[in-house]
């Protein structure tokens, strides 16, 4: 192990000197990848490699060596499902003639001209490079490998890169409405655009099978295109929607249904996102609002499990907002809280710590018919709207 | 100052070597296995309640599973290329993450092994470089672990940043869907002295320090070989105007931010400054450009790979110029740089800031030359485990109406007719879909991701249920498998008339027919060139590039081939 060890040390320290030495040797100092001094100590000692057979010797052998002009080129912007190629043009400025095969590419990318015969020394040949762009709107960045005979070079990435846009340009691509209170109204907007003249006529409303359609509002208004957010549109819409109040707690998503008149996009949905919260909300780990539960999932009864969670107050009365532990079940179940922490006139925090403890018999807690249901905790605050919280627990305990 | 040349590759290389003997980073234990043991198929099926037809689908997924597991495997090293050729030990190591966006592993529908990233294979790949390697590593990630809102989504945000936290990361930043998650809920529950949460424009509670950092220093090495690294994060303008609204959250814009951080980095003095960005590479190269303290800027937000080599920001001038890094789309990849003191230029005479060091790029893709680590595996269990236990209900899935205003009658209804096309069917991969979640270890039939794909009556890309869907093997077991209906749209009310359950009029008895009806059209294909049509816009919506990659209907579609009535 010791002579394998040192044969990885010494190889190691070839490799690694080696291509120090040709990178300083050959080219000097460039601005496009970077290397350690020629100095540097030896490379990581790696137990378990194989022993290498000692550093090639690719400066004296006559070979091929490969060169391309520029092998990351910038497409610039493409409309979203646009084709485009690029040459790059590959060279031969070895003495033994390029041979070039098609490697791996990362997605799409078509690549043309390549094993087409040998490169001579001293000879170029073009590699066509073509992409499809259907990806979603934003940057995009694919890379083709073309495996070469060079034994200095024997893989060349060449990549694509640019920013992909939408046909239609719709920005943002959702109603954000964030959280909010259940008594609140709240309102966001998307804009909707249209490119190169092509007339836009827009309608929205809620999708078939919203739930609660009568607490939205969907209108649709047109906006001078050089106000809106969409570079290069020749005709834009602002769509707004109005929510609430009266919403159902929970998270929600909602989704709005627009028909355009746009040849490419004749009906988009966008989701309107939101969170609605009581003026008592909870948080934490394994804390599902929409469940309104706190998972806890499998627990050794050896080890047992502690969950911090957070009853936030907000609103009118979260100030002086308290709360006491009046129940819980089982009654081995602890549920301690803490000291309430004012942030504002209108938040308040008080963390709660619910513990299953060690050593308690193993015992099924959650909503399946084998089980004795969920546990629970029951809070009891000074809320005049919300004099009660209960927190169901549920849990598996295990031997 | 970063002094840079061309690194010309040599043949031997220390990677190179290591990866001849096998996947790289495994544990003593061993690696997960991806199905379940043969022994455990019945009870998995007493468990999930899958009556006889079903434990018939789940032994022929299991077998087809397992026939792809025994197949010879493409060489990563071949495809993907050799890392770290020729790396001497560095003095420090960054290595640099983002924009996970919710791809805890790769899908795996087109084979592990043709598909990059996951946190099993990123875990590996720090435990070679860390602990095997001994390289002092700072790890960072930019942000944005999720893609989409909602309970599932704030699931899978929880086990990101605890796995980030176990694989050992020293930073973490946040993207916009980040913090559509209940952060609040995370955070209180994340000691103090061990998040790495960080971030100089996004705050929780009044940035709260309990909560996340502004900045981050992080020494590693000892003595005179110890090397400071200073992290900051800030949000790009773009993604700042896409948080959602929130009074617990503190936010401000990029400037605000590092003007309040500028004099913390200044003091802590580092030997390299990192400003993470979540934002594409212009908002990030204007941000560096107009706060010149930072050696390396990650642009979070950006394409779909990181690019062959960081690439010098115009116009910065701070060590000669600051570095520019991207970390590519869903965890595919990791970044790595190697910095080296330049013992010549520290010979030459005093040095400024940021000056001084050597480094060395290397994009590593996270393939399955790396091994899948048994803790990542293990969150993984509990996340499937946490999913399962909050079911669709829990998971806020709420089944909504099918545009068609349809309802799905199942495809073993479809064959009392149709009794060819149900041959070529039950002979399809389609068939058993629901059965192959349940063979996997861990399964996935519970995860709204996986089963949108794999059963019938589901949006396939927007993860909820149609009203008359998939529920599970107990409740609607004729809804199992990809079945005629994702295609060709629910039948219920066809079937109902064609079996004399249901009267309508000659009319609509000829509509409900024509609805279902779909045709290939000539050439029709998802290649350049092709007819994007109907149905193979049907297939697309889930052999899309994430989880189908090679899928070319031409070249599958004999498969599943039917034509006609029968």
């Amino acid at each position: 192990m010791r002579s394998l060890l040192l044969v990885v040390l010494f190889s190691a320290a070839v490799g690694a000197g080696a291509g120090t030495w040709l990178a300083l040797l050959d080219v000097g100092e460039v601005t496009n990848d970077f290397m350690p001094s020629a100095d540097l100590a030896a490379g990581p000692v790696i137990s378990d490699a194989e022993p290498l057979a000692g550093a090639p010797s690719v400066r004296e052998a006559p070979a091929p060596r490969v060169k391309v002009d520029d092998a990351a080129y910038d497409f610039g912007t493409m409309a979203r499902g646009a084709t485009e190629t690029h040459q790059f043009v590959f060279t031969n400025v070895g003495t033994e003639p390029l041979r070039l095969e098609v490697g791996a590419t990362s997605c799409k990318c078509t690549l043309g001209n390549v094993e087409t015969g040998e490169i001579m020394p001293g000879e170029s040949s073009p590699v066509r490079l073509e992409w499809v762009a259907k990806v979603n709107p934003g940057p995009f960045r694919q890379t083709a490998t073309v495996l070469t005979n060079d034994p200095r070079q024997p893989r060349v990435e060449l990549s694509v890169e640019g920013q992909v846009t939408e046909v239609t340009g719709m920005q943002p691509r959702e109603f954000l409405l964030g959280v909010l209170g259940s008594g609140d109204a709240a309102s966001a907007s998307i804009y909707l655009g249209a490119y190169k003249d092509e007339p836009l006529e827009v309608s929205a409303q809620m999708a078939p099978g919203s739930r609660n359609p009568e607490r939205f509002q969907v209108n649709v208004t047109p906006v001078e295109p050089a106000t809106a957010p969409i570079d290069g549109a020749t005709a834009v819409v602002r769509i707004d929607v109005k929510a609430g109040p009266g919403l159902p707690l929970g998270g929600m998503t909602e989704w709005v249904e627009i028909k355009t008149s746009l040849a490419k996009a004749p009906l988009l949905q966008a989701p309107i996102l939101a969170v609605v919260q009581g003026d008592i909300s909870l948080h934490g780990r394994g804390w599902s609002k929409e469940a309104g539960v706190l998972n806890l999932g499998t627990i050794s009864a050896a080890e047992g499990k502690e969950a911090q969670l957070l009853v936030s107050f907000k609103g009118e009365h979260a100030s002086g907002a308290t709360a006491e532990v009046v129940e819980v079940d089982p009654p081995w179940l602890i549920a301690e809280l803490g000291e309430p922490k004012r942030l504002s006139d209108t938040k308040t925090h008080l963390p709660l710590t619910i513990r299953v403890p060690t050593g308690q018999k193993p015992v099924l807690r959650n909503d399946t018919a084998q089980s004795d249901g969920d546990a629970r905790v029951l809070l009891r605050t000074n809320h005049p709207e919300t004099p009660e919280v209960d927190v169901r627990v549920r849990f598996i305990l295990t031997q | 100052m970063i002094k840079l040349s061309v690194l010309l590759a040599v043949a031997v290389t220390l990677a190179g070597a290591l990866q001849a003997t096998g996947r790289l980073g495994v544990a003593p234990e061993g690696e997960p296995a991806h199905l379940v043991a043969p022994a455990e198929l019945r009870p998995l099926a007493d468990k999930y309640e899958l009556d006889e037809e079903a434990r018939q689908r789940l032994q022929r997924a299991y077998e087809a599973l397992e026939a792809h597991e025994a197949k010879p495997k493409p060489d990563p090293v071949e495809t993907n290329g050799p890392i770290f050729t020729d790396w001497p030990v560095p003095q420090a190591a960054l290595v640099i993450t983002g924009e996970q966006v919710g791809y805890l592993e790769p899908c795996g529908c087109a084979g592990l092994e043709n598909q990059k990233g996951g946190l099993k294979r990123r875990h590996s790949m720090v435990k070679v470089l860390r602990d095997q390697w001994k390289w002092p590593l700072v790890m960072m990630d930019a942000g944005e672990q999720v893609r989409y809102v909602g309970p599932q989504a704030e699931i899978k945000y929880r086990y990101s940043i605890e796995s980030l936290m176990e694989i050992g990361y020293h930073a973490v930043g946040f993207g916009p869907k980040d913090l559509r998650t209940d952060l609040l809920g995370l955070v209180i529950n994340l000691p103090p002295d061990q998040t790495p949460l960080t971030s100089a424009s996004i705050g929780v509670l009044g940035f709260d320090p309990d909560f996340s950092k502004r900045l981050r220093v992080v020494t590693v090495g000892e003595g005179a070989q110890a090397v400071r690294v200073a992290i900051t994060h800030v949000m790009g303008p773009q993604a700042l105007a896409e948080t959602a609204p929130s009074d617990d959250l503190d936010k401000l814009s990029p400037n605000e931010a590092l003007a309040a951080v500028l004099p913390e980095i200044a003091a802590a003095k580092a030997d390299q400054n990192v400003l993470m960005v979540y934002g594409d590479r212009s908002e990030a190269e204007a941000i560096a450009r107009e706060h010149d303290v930072f050696d390396w800027v990650v642009a979070g937000r950006g394409s779909d790979e990181p690019p062959s080599t960081a690439r010098r920001i115009e116009g910065s001038r701070r060590g000669g110029g600051a570095m520019l890094v991207e970390v590519g789309h869903k965890g595919m990849y990791a970044v790595v740089v190697g910095l080296y003191r330049d013992q010549a230029a520290a010979a030459e005479g005093a040095l400024k800031p940021g000056q001084g060091w050597l480094a060395r790029y290397q994009k590593v893709p996270l393939d399955h030359r790396w091994a899948d680590s048994p803790e990542m595996h293990a969150k993984l269990v509990a996340y499937q485990q946490e999913l399962a236990t909050l079911r669709w209900e829990g998971l806020g899935l709420k089944p909504r109406r099918h545009p068609t205003n349809e309802e799905f009658a199942g495809s073993a209804v479809c064959a009392d007719c149709h009794t060819a096309a149900w041959e070529v069917f039950e002979k399809t991969p389609h068939f058993w879909t629901t059965e192959t979640l349940v063979a996997l270890n861990p399964a996935r039939h519970l995860d709204p991701e996986c089963i949108s794909c794999h059963a019938v009556g589901w949006e396939p890309q927007k993860y909820y249920p149609f009203a008359s869907g998939w529920v599970s093997h107990a409740a609607t077991p004729h809804l199992s498998g990809n079945g005629c209906e994702n295609c060709h749209g629910p039948a219920a009310r066809h079937a109902a008339v064609e079996l004399g359950d249901l009267d309508v009029d000659e009319a609509e008895e000829t509509a409900l027919r024509q609805a279902l009806h779909l045709e290939v059209q000539e050439n029709e294909g998802n290649m350049p060139g092709q007819v994007l049509g109907k149905a193979v816009d049907n297939c697309l919506q889930c052999h899309d590039l994430d989880n189908s990659p090679d899928f070319d209907f031409q070249e599958y579609w004999p498969v599943v081939k039917h034509e006609g009535m029968d």
